[in-house]
């Protein structure tokens, strides 16, 4: 049951540099009783204030000695480097200074600090304090990321398209996830992609009690708006060979609407998702603006509030981002609220002769984690989630960065135990998608608490 | 109040070769972002600060003019533009650059020229005077016929001597201003003289060289005094060659005193130097246009006007501030504020469309102008209508867009176009009502939360209201409680919406 407090300078996923003990004068500095309330916030993304308090003793070489200003010079000069290095990490947030602090807990939990104050005070000219080579109240203010995480790293493989139930593969999926611990979503420190012939990807984290299962994806679609959807044989590049097809006949300006339900035996839960549908024309020369709305069963399609419309005016299959779709909170008795949820595809054929196919909607989920990267070349991809909260991505070919890459990132890897935290991911070529495509993924985060860590390891 | 969420989109700077030098600004653009959108324009300005980091900083500061800004929740764009001004506070002192002011002015009188990489001036162009020796500055104009002339300085209105023309019989005789001017058939010339009759009665001719048919004359009708001489060769004169400028005795005795001859083509209206290029500029920022109108000039100095705009204009220069004030705290913050606008304003260029269309086919033919958005969705409007542009001008691409996006349809009233995100939109406004104020908090229909960067232009039921009878047009709008949110601003934790 150690109370320790102190700060260490190290490189994100490195071992620790240097550290000062901040406790019991180990290295000349003692949190003074009430010396640090430590700040809870229920942001994960903006940083918190902490102050401390300190009692500062210069160092004693000679214990036959007094201790004196000089000694006193010492410990700040030791404090000192440490300022310097946060300094520093403001340029670089890879390498910087952890507050890192166990407040009788099992384990140790720190904290990247992000910033100080311009200026503090130090009482350096009161005697005979510093003449004894003391400071009695040293007071100290600094900026820290809200989350507490872990020192250990917790490492996951991950590879898409991971092989559901009756297909052999399909985008979509959740890949299963080792279960960890703490009270916020883990730190992707650093995730290496090996993309292979995928250009863009979407990863979301979630979740769930009921472990994963196809609930983010819609693979079956009924007609609507008087159209008939058809289901011929899609052949080996369709999710479950099969998709939906539109049947404009009579002119290019007719209306077309497909309906599909999320598994209505494990639909998602309330929250935000990202919405793909993967999509096709029947030839090159046909162009269809397709637009979106979630409903339920038995809403007349017409009076839904749909999403602006996008241009699909290629043959070959990719995905589309349809929607954000924020499903409202709804309280049901019976579970399975959304058990009539639908997703609308409305198409308006625009140029051509040929047909809109609807292969498959996911649902990538939002809620706690997620990444996008897009504009990718093939080359192994280093996603980094700094200590600092910055999100980048760059390529790496040989083990130098070949270029940077846009990366839209946001929370972690969520808590839970083994087989309920997972990952639903897919990709495409940016042009055309195959769905024989594959990519890996290794991912190195640290598990985060809010406010205590206790006796939790990483992992369960 | 809004449902602020936690996760913020992504805030990315793109150089125009879609490099990422400036990623990743989230945390460092914290709560400085704002930034709105229209339903007619889409995205159409926004403006964040950042404050670390002064390297980077300055390095925007230096380069980053028309890069794109995105920003991204997951894979949706939310918000695209590029940056149009960036204003740098460093050491007390206040630098901008711009593509939007560039603070050049042609004359005080002007505002400030735009920044502009293709120039063409449109003036009135004059022509200079043929007449070689207009004021007897350098001798005494020739005699006609044995008159007595001399230089003096009894009548001068121009230079320091004007001429002296005696005749003291009443043969014709007098003086030649100039011999064989050219002149061109079908071109309209203006001839003046300054002229000061003491005695006699004088005549002011063009006449032909080869038949002495006048062209044009006037008389002073034996008036004496300062009479001004204003006369014009028409532009019904078919007669092409040269042309003798004389001052003759209309067959009596007489003094004149002269000055000041002009004779020179009519000054023509709508005179255009044409389009002025800097490639250079072109392909870093594409094309941006600037029309000068200016007054009376030569084409010479319209050209050189011209070139002159565009070598100050086409490339944009760090401003130095109207003032640097020394004293209070010394400032060692740095501060780089970036004004955006969205793409939309990336359609500056003008066009010469015209002619009787569809609305569909007007925007289809217009969209693909600009090469910034990545993305264009046109639904069909086939209501019939005409740009019209008025004899030799052009109307900007963003003017028409916006009138026919204005004027909607007869189905609905009401349509989106503009550039939203990367992609460019003209759809009708989805008659379903999306959002809904309750209990003074805006929700989407569904009650579900409501993402405040999501939030775009459209239907809005005024759920606060008594719910209210349906409308005898059958028209959404036309029920008491619901409105149309024509334009959406952002702040961090302050929405607003602004009806139509």
């Amino acid at each position: 049951m150690a109370y320790d407090t102190r700060l260490v300078e190290r490189a994100d996923l490195g071992a620790d540099v240097a550290a000062l003990i901040l406790t019991n004068f180990t290295d000349g500095f003692a949190l003074l009783p009430g010396g640090l309330h430590q700040t809870v916030s229920r942001d994960d993304d903006a940083d918190v204030d902490e102050a401390l308090t300190l009692r500062v003793r210069g160092a004693q070489p000679d214990p036959d000695v007094p201790v004196g200003p000089d000694d006193l010079a010492t410990r700040l000069q030791t404090f000192d480097r440490y300022v310097q290095a946060i300094n520093d990490s403001r340029f670089n947030p890879a390498y910087g200074v952890w507050l890192r602090t166990q407040a009788g807990e099992t384990y140790t939990r720190q904290a990247f600090i992000t910033d100080i104050p311009k200026t503090w005070r130090v009482p350096i000219h009161d005697t005979p304090g510093a003449v004894g080579g003391t400071i009695k109240a040293f007071e100290f203010s600094l900026k820290r990321r809200p989350l507490w995480e872990s020192s250990d790293i917790i490492t996951d493989v991950l590879d898409w398209p991971y092989g559901g139930p009756g297909s052999t593969y399909s985008w979509g999926y959740a890949s299963l996830m080792g279960g960890r611990n703490g009270d916020a979503p883990a730190r992707i420190a650093r995730l290496i992609l090996t993309p292979g012939n995928l250009r863009r990807l979407w990863i979301g984290f979630d979740n769930s009690l009921a472990g994963p299962t196809d609930n983010y994806m819609i693979r079956t679609w009924t007609n609507h708006n008087g159209t008939t959807a058809v289901y011929p044989g899609g052949g080996s590049n369709y999710d479950n060979e099969d998709y939906a097809q539109t049947n404009f006949t009579d002119g290019s300006d007719l209306l077309r609407a497909a309906g599909g339900f999320v598994d209505p035996a494990n639909p998602p839960a309330g929250g935000q998702y990202q919405v793909l549908a993967r999509l096709s024309l029947s030839d090159g020369s046909t162009q269809a603006l397709v637009r979106t709305a979630l409903g339920y069963t038995g809403d007349d399609v017409t009076t839904l509030p749909f999403t602006q419309r996008f241009l699909v005016s290629s043959a070959n299959p990719m995905f589309y981002p349809l929607m954000i779709a924020n499903l409202p909170p709804v309280k049901s008795s019976s579970g399975n609220v959304f058990s009539n949820l639908r997703l609308f595809i409305n198409a308006q054929r625009i140029a051509g002769a040929g047909q809109l196919r609807i292969d498959h909607a996911i649902f990538v989920p939002m809620r706690k984690g997620y990444i996008f990267l897009e504009g990718l070349s093939g080359n192994q991809v280093v996603v980094q989630n700094l200590p600092s909260g910055d999100w980048t991505a760059h390529e790496i070919s040989g083990g130098a960065v070949t270029r940077a890459v846009a990366v839209s990132g946001w929370g972690g890897i969520p808590t839970g135990s083994d087989d309920h935290v997972y990952a639903v991911g897919a990709g495409d070529r940016g042009t055309d998608s195959q769905i024989t495509d594959t990519m890996t993924c290794t991912i190195y985060n640290y598990a985060r608490w809010r406010t205590m860590r206790g006796a939790q390891g990483n992992q369960e | 109040m809004i449902g602020e969420p936690q996760e913020l989109p992504t805030l990315d700077i793109f150089d125009p070769a879609g490099n990422t030098h400036f990623g990743n600004l989230v945390t460092e653009a914290g709560d400085t972002w704002q930034h709105t959108t229209r339903r007619r324009g889409g995205n159409w300005s926004a403006a964040f600060e950042l404050t670390r980091n002064r390297d980077r900083l300055i390095e925007l500061f230096y380069n980053g003019l028309n890069y794109l800004v995105t920003r991204r929740l997951f894979s949706q764009d939310v918000w695209s533009g590029f940056i149009a001004e960036m204003t740098l506070t460093y050491k007390r002192a206040t630098y901008k650059r711009s593509i939007l002011d560039t603070a050049w002015r042609i004359n005080a009188q002007r505002s400030a020229e735009p920044f502009a990489n293709a120039v063409r001036v449109k003036y009135q162009r004059t022509f200079d005077s043929l007449v070689v020796n207009p004021s007897c500055e350098s001798a005494a104009w020739a005699a006609y016929n044995g008159a007595t002339v001399t230089r003096d300085a009894t009548y001068v209105t121009d230079g320091s001597w004007g001429c002296k023309v005696v005749v003291a019989d009443t043969a014709i005789r007098g003086a030649t201003i100039q011999a064989a001017i050219a002149v061109a058939a079908g071109r309209k010339y203006d001839v003046t003289l300054d002229v000061n009759v003491t005695a006699g009665s004088w005549r002011i001719s063009c006449n032909r060289a080869d038949t002495d048919e006048s062209l044009c004359f006037w008389s002073s009708r034996g008036a004496t005094g300062i009479l001004p001489v204003k006369m014009e060769i028409p532009e019904t004169n078919q007669y092409a060659g040269n042309v003798d400028f004389r001052i003759t005795a209309e067959a009596a005795a007489g003094t004149l005193y002269a000055d000041n001859a002009i004779f020179r083509e009519q000054t023509q209206n709508d005179a255009d130097t044409g389009w002025l290029l800097d490639a250079a500029s072109i392909a870093q920022y594409g094309r941006i246009e600037n029309i000068v109108q200016m007054q009376e000039m030569s084409a010479i100095n319209a050209l050189a006007l011209a070139n002159q705009i565009l070598r100050t204009t086409a490339w944009p220069r760090t401003q130095l501030p109207g003032r640097i004030d020394f004293g209070g705290a010394a400032a060692t913050d740095i501060k780089l504020h970036i004004n955006i606008l969205g793409l939309i304003h990336s359609y500056r260029q003008l066009t010469t469309l015209q002619g009787a269309s569809t609305k569909s086919a007007v925007i289809s033919a217009l969209a693909p102008l600009s090469s910034r958005p990545n993305k264009i969705a046109i639904m069909p409007n086939t209501e019939a209508y005409s740009v019209v542009q008025s004899a030799g001008t052009a109307s900007k691409i963003w003017t028409v867009m916006d009138d026919v996006a204005r004027s909607g349809d007869v189905a609905s009233d009401y349509w989106r176009c503009g550039v939203f995100g990367r992609s460019f939109v003209y759809e009708p406004v989805s008659p379903a009502i999306e959002y809904a104020l309750q209990n003074g908090e805006l929700q989407r229909v569904d009650k579900s939360r409501v993402n405040p960067w999501l939030v775009q232009p459209g239907l809005i039921a005024l759920a606060d209201l008594p719910e209210a009878v349906k409308s005898a047009t059958g028209r959404t709008l036309d029920v008491p409680n619901r409105a149309l949110v024509d334009e959406v601003s952002y702040t961090r934790g302050r929405l607003t919406l602004t009806l139509a």
